[in-house]
Protein backbone atom coordinates (compact mmCIF):
# COMPACT_ATOMS: atom_id res chain seq x y z
CA UNK A 1 0.00 0.00 0.00
CA UNK A 2 2.82 2.38 0.90
CA UNK A 3 4.57 1.70 -2.42
CA UNK A 4 1.29 2.31 -4.29
CA UNK A 5 0.78 5.62 -2.48
CA UNK A 6 4.34 6.66 -3.22
CA UNK A 7 3.89 5.73 -6.87
CA UNK A 8 0.68 7.77 -7.07
CA UNK A 9 2.37 10.76 -5.44
CA UNK A 10 5.30 10.46 -7.86
CA UNK A 11 2.98 10.21 -10.86
CA UNK A 12 0.99 13.23 -9.63
CA UNK A 13 4.21 15.24 -9.27
CA UNK A 14 5.08 14.43 -12.87
CA UNK A 15 1.74 15.74 -14.21
CA UNK A 16 2.28 18.92 -16.19
CA UNK A 17 1.05 21.97 -14.27
CA UNK A 18 -1.41 24.22 -16.10
CA UNK A 19 0.42 26.58 -18.44
CA UNK A 20 0.74 30.23 -17.48
CA UNK A 21 0.47 32.81 -20.22
CA UNK A 22 1.33 36.43 -19.50
CA UNK A 23 -0.91 38.80 -21.48
CA UNK A 24 0.44 42.10 -20.24
CA UNK A 25 3.34 43.44 -18.15
CA UNK A 26 3.57 47.03 -16.92
CA UNK A 27 5.87 48.87 -14.55
CA UNK A 28 4.40 51.37 -12.14
CA UNK A 29 4.48 53.08 -8.77
CA UNK A 30 1.93 51.17 -6.68
CA UNK A 31 2.77 52.72 -3.35
CA UNK A 32 3.08 56.41 -4.25
CA UNK A 33 6.64 56.73 -2.99
CA UNK A 34 8.45 56.50 -6.31
CA UNK A 35 9.35 52.81 -6.05
CA UNK A 36 8.82 50.84 -9.22
CA UNK A 37 7.01 47.50 -9.31
CA UNK A 38 6.50 45.03 -12.16
CA UNK A 39 2.87 44.00 -12.62
CA UNK A 40 1.86 41.05 -14.81
CA UNK A 41 -1.63 40.02 -15.96
CA UNK A 42 -1.79 36.32 -16.80
CA UNK A 43 -4.06 33.39 -17.42
CA UNK A 44 -3.43 29.92 -16.01
CA UNK A 45 -4.92 26.81 -17.53
CA UNK A 46 -6.58 24.86 -18.86
CA UNK A 47 -7.53 23.36 -15.53
CA UNK A 48 -9.23 20.00 -15.29
CA UNK A 49 -12.91 20.31 -16.25
CA UNK A 50 -15.86 18.10 -15.43
CA UNK A 51 -17.02 15.75 -18.16
CA UNK A 52 -18.92 17.57 -20.89
CA UNK A 53 -17.90 21.01 -19.64
CA UNK A 54 -15.51 23.38 -21.41
CA UNK A 55 -11.97 23.77 -20.04
CA UNK A 56 -11.55 26.28 -17.24
CA UNK A 57 -8.93 28.95 -16.69
CA UNK A 58 -8.14 31.45 -13.99
CA UNK A 59 -6.95 34.98 -14.62
CA UNK A 60 -4.48 36.50 -12.24
CA UNK A 61 -2.18 39.39 -11.42
CA UNK A 62 1.29 39.24 -9.87
CA UNK A 63 3.35 42.09 -8.49
CA UNK A 64 7.12 41.89 -8.15
CA UNK A 65 9.52 44.43 -6.72
CA UNK A 66 10.65 46.97 -5.99
CA UNK A 67 14.21 46.47 -7.15
CA UNK A 68 16.65 46.57 -4.30
CA UNK A 69 15.87 45.92 -0.67
CA UNK A 70 13.14 43.49 0.53
CA UNK A 71 11.36 42.82 -2.77
CA UNK A 72 7.87 41.33 -2.52
CA UNK A 73 5.86 39.00 -4.72
CA UNK A 74 2.08 39.40 -4.36
CA UNK A 75 -0.59 37.51 -6.27
CA UNK A 76 -4.35 37.74 -6.92
CA UNK A 77 -6.44 35.20 -8.86
CA UNK A 78 -10.01 35.14 -10.12
CA UNK A 79 -12.60 32.40 -9.90
CA UNK A 80 -12.35 29.87 -12.75
CA UNK A 81 -13.84 30.83 -16.11
CA UNK A 82 -14.26 29.15 -19.48
CA UNK A 83 -13.54 32.44 -21.27
CA UNK A 84 -9.82 33.20 -21.18
CA UNK A 85 -9.79 36.14 -23.61
CA UNK A 86 -7.90 39.22 -22.48
CA UNK A 87 -9.28 42.71 -23.08
CA UNK A 88 -6.33 45.04 -23.18
CA UNK A 89 -8.30 48.28 -23.00
CA UNK A 90 -9.77 47.49 -19.57
CA UNK A 91 -6.68 45.99 -17.96
CA UNK A 92 -3.72 48.02 -16.77
CA UNK A 93 -2.43 50.45 -14.18
CA UNK A 94 -4.39 53.63 -13.60
CA UNK A 95 -3.71 56.75 -11.60
CA UNK A 96 -6.57 58.55 -9.90
CA UNK A 97 -6.36 62.24 -9.00
CA UNK A 98 -5.60 62.65 -5.30
CA UNK A 99 -4.84 58.97 -4.76
CA UNK A 100 -1.26 57.93 -3.92
CA UNK A 101 -0.04 54.91 -5.84
CA UNK A 102 -1.46 53.44 -9.01
CA UNK A 103 -4.39 51.02 -8.97
CA UNK A 104 -4.50 47.73 -10.85
CA UNK A 105 -7.53 47.13 -13.10
CA UNK A 106 -8.25 43.54 -14.17
CA UNK A 107 -11.27 42.09 -15.94
CA UNK A 108 -12.58 38.57 -16.18
CA UNK A 109 -15.37 37.46 -18.48
CA UNK A 110 -17.34 34.63 -16.90
CA UNK A 111 -20.21 34.32 -19.35
CA UNK A 112 -21.52 35.89 -22.55
CA UNK A 113 -23.41 38.41 -20.41
CA UNK A 114 -21.18 38.55 -17.33
CA UNK A 115 -17.96 40.52 -17.05
CA UNK A 116 -16.36 41.52 -13.75
CA UNK A 117 -14.00 44.45 -13.30
CA UNK A 118 -11.69 44.00 -10.33
CA UNK A 119 -9.81 46.95 -8.86
CA UNK A 120 -6.76 45.97 -6.80
CA UNK A 121 -4.28 47.91 -4.75
CA UNK A 122 -1.00 46.87 -3.18
CA UNK A 123 -1.25 47.08 0.58
CA UNK A 124 1.92 46.01 2.39
CA UNK A 125 2.96 42.74 0.79
CA UNK A 126 -0.50 41.70 -0.40
CA UNK A 127 -2.86 42.61 -3.21
CA UNK A 128 -6.16 43.88 -1.83
CA UNK A 129 -9.32 43.63 -3.95
CA UNK A 130 -11.23 46.86 -3.38
CA UNK A 131 -13.92 46.56 -6.06
CA UNK A 132 -15.70 43.81 -7.96
CA UNK A 133 -18.06 45.51 -10.40
CA UNK A 134 -20.10 43.16 -12.57
CA UNK A 135 -22.03 43.97 -15.71
CA UNK A 136 -22.91 42.92 -19.20
CA UNK A 137 -20.54 45.51 -20.62
CA UNK A 138 -18.03 47.72 -18.83
CA UNK A 139 -15.93 50.70 -19.88
CA UNK A 140 -13.63 53.04 -17.99
CA UNK A 141 -13.54 56.61 -19.24
CA UNK A 142 -13.51 60.31 -18.42
CA UNK A 143 -16.83 62.12 -18.67
CA UNK A 144 -16.60 65.48 -20.37
CA UNK A 145 -14.00 67.80 -18.91
CA UNK A 146 -13.90 66.17 -15.48
CA UNK A 147 -10.51 64.58 -14.78
CA UNK A 148 -11.94 61.75 -12.68
CA UNK A 149 -12.33 58.26 -14.08
CA UNK A 150 -15.83 56.87 -14.41
CA UNK A 151 -16.61 53.16 -14.56
CA UNK A 152 -19.58 52.87 -16.89
CA UNK A 153 -21.48 49.62 -16.54
CA UNK A 154 -24.30 48.42 -18.71
CA UNK A 155 -26.25 46.11 -16.46
CA UNK A 156 -28.38 43.36 -17.88
CA UNK A 157 -31.91 44.32 -16.91
CA UNK A 158 -32.37 47.60 -18.77
CA UNK A 159 -29.38 47.47 -20.98
CA UNK A 160 -29.38 51.02 -22.36
CA UNK A 161 -29.41 52.57 -18.90
CA UNK A 162 -25.96 52.62 -17.43
CA UNK A 163 -24.70 52.49 -13.88
CA UNK A 164 -21.92 55.00 -13.23
CA UNK A 165 -19.26 54.57 -10.57
CA UNK A 166 -16.73 57.16 -9.42
CA UNK A 167 -13.87 57.03 -6.95
CA UNK A 168 -15.05 58.05 -3.48
CA UNK A 169 -13.47 57.35 -0.10
CA UNK A 170 -11.05 54.73 -1.27
CA UNK A 171 -13.18 52.75 -3.71
CA UNK A 172 -15.44 53.10 -6.73
CA UNK A 173 -19.02 53.79 -5.68
CA UNK A 174 -22.28 54.24 -7.57
CA UNK A 175 -22.77 57.88 -8.48
CA UNK A 176 -25.41 58.13 -11.23
CA UNK A 177 -26.75 61.49 -10.04
CA UNK A 178 -23.33 63.12 -10.38
CA UNK A 179 -23.59 63.22 -14.18
CA UNK A 180 -26.85 64.97 -15.14
CA UNK A 181 -25.50 66.09 -18.52
CA UNK A 182 -24.74 62.50 -19.49
CA UNK A 183 -28.32 61.46 -18.67
CA UNK A 184 -29.74 64.48 -20.41
CA UNK A 185 -27.96 63.55 -23.66
CA UNK A 186 -29.11 59.93 -23.35
CA UNK A 187 -32.71 60.99 -22.72
CA UNK A 188 -32.63 63.24 -25.77
CA UNK A 189 -31.52 60.28 -27.90
CA UNK A 190 -34.66 58.40 -26.82
CA UNK A 191 -36.82 61.39 -27.63
CA UNK A 192 -35.30 61.59 -31.12
CA UNK A 193 -35.78 57.84 -31.67
CA UNK A 194 -39.45 58.19 -30.86
CA UNK A 195 -40.13 61.43 -32.75
CA UNK A 196 -37.89 61.02 -35.79
CA UNK A 197 -36.68 57.44 -35.81
CA UNK A 198 -37.01 54.61 -38.28
CA UNK A 199 -39.95 52.16 -38.08
CA UNK A 200 -40.27 50.76 -34.57
CA UNK A 201 -42.44 48.25 -32.84
CA UNK A 202 -44.90 49.16 -30.08
CA UNK A 203 -42.63 47.29 -27.69
CA UNK A 204 -39.61 49.40 -28.79
CA UNK A 205 -41.60 52.58 -28.22
CA UNK A 206 -42.73 51.43 -24.78
CA UNK A 207 -39.10 50.69 -23.86
CA UNK A 208 -38.03 54.12 -25.20
CA UNK A 209 -40.62 55.78 -22.94
CA UNK A 210 -39.47 53.81 -19.88
CA UNK A 211 -35.78 54.49 -20.58
CA UNK A 212 -36.41 58.18 -21.26
CA UNK A 213 -38.14 58.50 -17.89
CA UNK A 214 -35.22 56.91 -16.09
CA UNK A 215 -32.72 59.07 -17.95
CA UNK A 216 -34.64 62.35 -17.48
CA UNK A 217 -35.13 61.51 -13.79
CA UNK A 218 -31.37 61.08 -13.36
CA UNK A 219 -30.88 64.32 -15.29
CA UNK A 220 -33.02 66.01 -12.65
CA UNK A 221 -35.98 66.78 -14.95
CA UNK A 222 -38.31 63.75 -14.73
CA UNK A 223 -41.31 65.64 -16.13
CA UNK A 224 -39.47 66.19 -19.42
CA UNK A 225 -40.03 62.47 -20.15
CA UNK A 226 -43.75 63.10 -20.64
CA UNK A 227 -43.10 64.55 -24.10
CA UNK A 228 -41.31 61.37 -25.22
CA UNK A 229 -43.96 59.10 -23.74
CA UNK A 230 -46.87 61.04 -25.25
CA UNK A 231 -45.12 60.93 -28.63
CA UNK A 232 -44.60 57.16 -28.30
CA UNK A 233 -48.25 56.65 -27.41
CA UNK A 234 -49.43 58.82 -30.30
CA UNK A 235 -47.24 56.90 -32.72
CA UNK A 236 -48.68 53.57 -31.61
CA UNK A 237 -52.25 54.85 -31.82
CA UNK A 238 -51.76 56.41 -35.25
CA UNK A 239 -49.85 53.41 -36.63
CA UNK A 240 -47.17 55.70 -38.12
CA UNK A 241 -43.91 53.80 -38.90
CA UNK A 242 -45.05 50.90 -36.79
CA UNK A 243 -43.92 47.30 -37.19
CA UNK A 244 -44.72 44.18 -35.14
CA UNK A 245 -42.03 43.21 -32.67
CA UNK A 246 -42.01 39.54 -33.65
CA UNK A 247 -42.13 38.68 -37.37
CA UNK A 248 -44.46 35.76 -36.74
CA UNK A 249 -47.13 37.89 -35.01
CA UNK A 250 -50.68 37.48 -36.24
CA UNK A 251 -52.83 40.65 -36.60
CA UNK A 252 -54.66 39.99 -33.32
CA UNK A 253 -51.32 39.47 -31.54
CA UNK A 254 -50.07 42.76 -33.01
CA UNK A 255 -53.16 44.50 -31.65
CA UNK A 256 -52.45 42.91 -28.26
CA UNK A 257 -48.83 44.12 -28.43
CA UNK A 258 -50.07 47.66 -29.14
CA UNK A 259 -52.54 47.53 -26.24
CA UNK A 260 -49.89 46.19 -23.85
CA UNK A 261 -47.43 48.91 -24.93
CA UNK A 262 -50.01 51.68 -24.44
CA UNK A 263 -50.90 50.33 -20.99
CA UNK A 264 -47.21 50.31 -20.04
CA UNK A 265 -46.71 53.86 -21.38
CA UNK A 266 -49.73 55.02 -19.35
CA UNK A 267 -48.18 53.41 -16.27
CA UNK A 268 -44.97 55.43 -16.87
CA UNK A 269 -46.99 58.60 -17.43
CA UNK A 270 -48.68 58.07 -14.05
CA UNK A 271 -45.23 57.72 -12.45
CA UNK A 272 -44.13 60.93 -14.17
CA UNK A 273 -47.17 62.78 -12.77
CA UNK A 274 -46.03 61.83 -9.26
CA UNK A 275 -43.16 64.28 -9.82
CA UNK A 276 -45.54 67.21 -10.38
CA UNK B 1 -47.66 24.36 -15.25
CA UNK B 2 -49.23 22.10 -17.83
CA UNK B 3 -47.17 19.01 -17.34
CA UNK B 4 -48.30 15.42 -17.15
CA UNK B 5 -46.61 13.49 -14.38
CA UNK B 6 -47.07 9.73 -14.44
CA UNK B 7 -48.03 8.04 -11.18
CA UNK B 8 -45.37 5.48 -10.33
CA UNK B 9 -46.07 1.86 -9.46
CA UNK B 10 -46.43 0.85 -5.85
CA UNK B 11 -43.48 -1.05 -4.40
CA UNK B 12 -42.81 -2.98 -1.22
CA UNK B 13 -39.84 -2.03 0.91
CA UNK B 14 -37.75 -4.41 3.05
CA UNK B 15 -40.24 -4.24 5.91
CA UNK B 16 -43.09 -5.34 3.70
CA UNK B 17 -44.62 -1.85 3.70
CA UNK B 18 -46.18 -0.54 0.52
CA UNK B 19 -44.53 2.56 -0.87
CA UNK B 20 -44.99 4.67 -3.95
CA UNK B 21 -41.81 6.59 -4.96
CA UNK B 22 -42.38 10.08 -6.32
CA UNK B 23 -39.93 12.40 -7.98
CA UNK B 24 -40.88 16.03 -7.41
CA UNK B 25 -39.74 18.60 -9.91
CA UNK B 26 -39.28 22.05 -8.45
CA UNK B 27 -40.02 24.98 -10.73
CA UNK B 28 -38.46 28.36 -10.09
CA UNK B 29 -40.36 31.51 -10.95
CA UNK B 30 -37.86 34.22 -11.81
CA UNK B 31 -37.36 37.16 -14.14
CA UNK B 32 -34.97 36.59 -17.00
CA UNK B 33 -33.67 39.10 -19.49
CA UNK B 34 -32.55 38.78 -23.06
CA UNK B 35 -29.25 37.57 -24.41
CA UNK B 36 -28.87 38.82 -27.96
CA UNK B 37 -26.96 37.39 -30.90
CA UNK B 38 -25.49 40.84 -31.56
CA UNK B 39 -26.44 44.10 -29.93
CA UNK B 40 -28.21 46.73 -32.05
CA UNK B 41 -26.08 48.01 -34.94
CA UNK B 42 -23.11 45.74 -34.06
CA UNK B 43 -21.99 42.97 -36.38
CA UNK B 44 -18.47 42.15 -35.22
CA UNK B 45 -16.78 40.88 -32.07
CA UNK B 46 -16.04 41.84 -29.39
CA UNK B 47 -19.64 42.73 -28.57
CA UNK B 48 -20.24 42.46 -24.84
CA UNK B 49 -23.23 40.40 -23.90
CA UNK B 50 -23.70 38.98 -27.40
CA UNK B 51 -23.74 35.22 -27.82
CA UNK B 52 -22.32 35.54 -31.35
CA UNK B 53 -18.96 36.25 -29.75
CA UNK B 54 -18.78 33.89 -26.80
CA UNK B 55 -20.68 32.08 -24.11
CA UNK B 56 -19.46 30.26 -21.03
CA UNK B 57 -20.23 26.99 -22.81
CA UNK B 58 -18.77 27.89 -26.20
CA UNK B 59 -15.91 30.38 -26.13
CA UNK B 60 -16.19 30.80 -29.91
CA UNK B 61 -19.85 31.85 -29.75
CA UNK B 62 -23.08 30.45 -31.11
CA UNK B 63 -24.88 30.95 -34.43
CA UNK B 64 -27.77 33.33 -34.90
CA UNK B 65 -31.17 32.11 -33.76
CA UNK B 66 -29.74 29.73 -31.17
CA UNK B 67 -32.38 28.85 -28.62
CA UNK B 68 -30.89 28.46 -25.16
CA UNK B 69 -31.00 29.61 -21.59
CA UNK B 70 -28.31 31.06 -19.31
CA UNK B 71 -28.52 30.54 -15.57
CA UNK B 72 -26.45 31.93 -12.75
CA UNK B 73 -24.02 29.09 -12.21
CA UNK B 74 -21.12 27.84 -14.29
CA UNK B 75 -20.41 24.15 -14.98
CA UNK B 76 -23.94 23.27 -16.16
CA UNK B 77 -23.41 23.42 -19.93
CA UNK B 78 -25.80 21.37 -22.08
CA UNK B 79 -28.07 20.41 -19.18
CA UNK B 80 -31.73 20.23 -20.16
CA UNK B 81 -34.20 22.82 -18.92
CA UNK B 82 -37.96 23.13 -19.23
CA UNK B 83 -39.19 26.68 -19.36
CA UNK B 84 -42.47 28.53 -19.68
CA UNK B 85 -42.65 32.31 -19.93
CA UNK B 86 -44.94 35.32 -19.83
CA UNK B 87 -44.24 39.04 -20.31
CA UNK B 88 -43.48 41.08 -17.15
CA UNK B 89 -46.63 43.11 -17.74
CA UNK B 90 -48.72 39.96 -17.35
CA UNK B 91 -50.69 38.10 -19.98
CA UNK B 92 -50.81 34.43 -20.75
CA UNK B 93 -48.08 31.88 -20.19
CA UNK B 94 -46.38 30.34 -23.21
CA UNK B 95 -46.37 26.60 -23.71
CA UNK B 96 -43.74 24.56 -21.92
CA UNK B 97 -40.52 24.41 -23.95
CA UNK B 98 -37.44 22.25 -23.63
CA UNK B 99 -34.07 23.85 -24.12
CA UNK B 100 -30.48 23.60 -22.86
CA UNK B 101 -28.09 25.73 -20.82
CA UNK B 102 -25.49 27.34 -23.07
CA UNK B 103 -24.24 30.22 -20.95
CA UNK B 104 -24.08 31.52 -17.40
CA UNK B 105 -25.23 34.86 -16.02
CA UNK B 106 -26.39 37.56 -16.05
CA UNK B 107 -24.15 39.74 -13.91
CA UNK B 108 -27.13 41.31 -12.13
CA UNK B 109 -28.26 37.87 -10.97
CA UNK B 110 -25.00 37.02 -9.29
CA UNK B 111 -23.00 36.20 -12.40
CA UNK B 112 -21.90 32.60 -12.70
CA UNK B 113 -21.68 31.64 -9.04
CA UNK B 114 -25.19 31.99 -7.63
CA UNK B 115 -27.00 28.61 -7.57
CA UNK B 116 -30.17 30.05 -6.03
CA UNK B 117 -32.03 26.76 -6.58
CA UNK B 118 -30.04 25.38 -3.63
CA UNK B 119 -30.85 28.16 -1.16
CA UNK B 120 -34.02 29.82 -2.50
CA UNK B 121 -32.47 33.31 -2.56
CA UNK B 122 -33.84 34.28 -5.94
CA UNK B 123 -31.99 37.25 -7.47
CA UNK B 124 -33.56 40.15 -9.36
CA UNK B 125 -32.57 38.53 -12.62
CA UNK B 126 -32.42 34.74 -12.48
CA UNK B 127 -31.01 34.05 -15.93
CA UNK B 128 -31.17 34.98 -19.59
CA UNK B 129 -33.24 33.74 -22.51
CA UNK B 130 -31.64 33.94 -25.93
CA UNK B 131 -33.40 36.25 -28.39
CA UNK B 132 -34.50 33.29 -30.49
CA UNK B 133 -35.90 31.48 -27.45
CA UNK B 134 -37.74 34.66 -26.45
CA UNK B 135 -39.26 34.77 -29.93
CA UNK B 136 -40.25 31.11 -29.70
CA UNK B 137 -41.90 31.77 -26.35
CA UNK B 138 -43.78 34.75 -27.81
CA UNK B 139 -41.99 37.34 -25.68
CA UNK B 140 -41.49 40.82 -27.16
CA UNK B 141 -37.89 41.97 -27.27
CA UNK B 142 -35.56 44.34 -29.09
CA UNK B 143 -31.97 43.97 -30.23
CA UNK B 144 -30.85 45.11 -26.78
CA UNK B 145 -33.72 44.64 -24.37
CA UNK B 146 -36.34 42.18 -23.34
CA UNK B 147 -37.39 40.45 -20.20
CA UNK B 148 -39.96 37.96 -19.03
CA UNK B 149 -41.18 36.10 -16.01
CA UNK B 150 -40.40 32.41 -16.42
CA UNK B 151 -41.04 29.15 -14.71
CA UNK B 152 -38.11 26.80 -15.18
CA UNK B 153 -36.84 23.51 -13.89
CA UNK B 154 -34.02 21.09 -14.59
CA UNK B 155 -34.98 18.16 -16.81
Amino acid sequence: VIYSLLACAFAYALLPSPAVHVDLAEKGDLTGDGKEFLVEWYRRGPLRAESGQPPQYVRGVTVHGPAGEAPISARWESKPTALPDFYRQLNGLRSLPGTPGQLIFATVQYGGATTDLYVLRLRGTKLQQINDIAGRAISVEQMGSKPELVVKVRPSDLSQIYALYTWRTGRFQRADEAFPQFWSRLAESYRKDVQEGAPRSPFDLQVDCRFAFRAYRLAGVPRAAAQTCFAARKRIQSGRSLAPNLPSERPEQFEQEKATAIAEIDRVLREIRLHD
Amino acid sequence: VNEVISIPQRQRNGNGQETRPFLFYVYWQVTMDEEVWHNCNVTTCPDSGAYACQTACDPSGLPQNSKFIAITQSGLCNKGIRVEARPPSGGSWSSLTSTTIQDCGPASGGGCSNPYWFNGNIPTMGGCLSDALMGALGISHTCSTGQATVLWRFQ
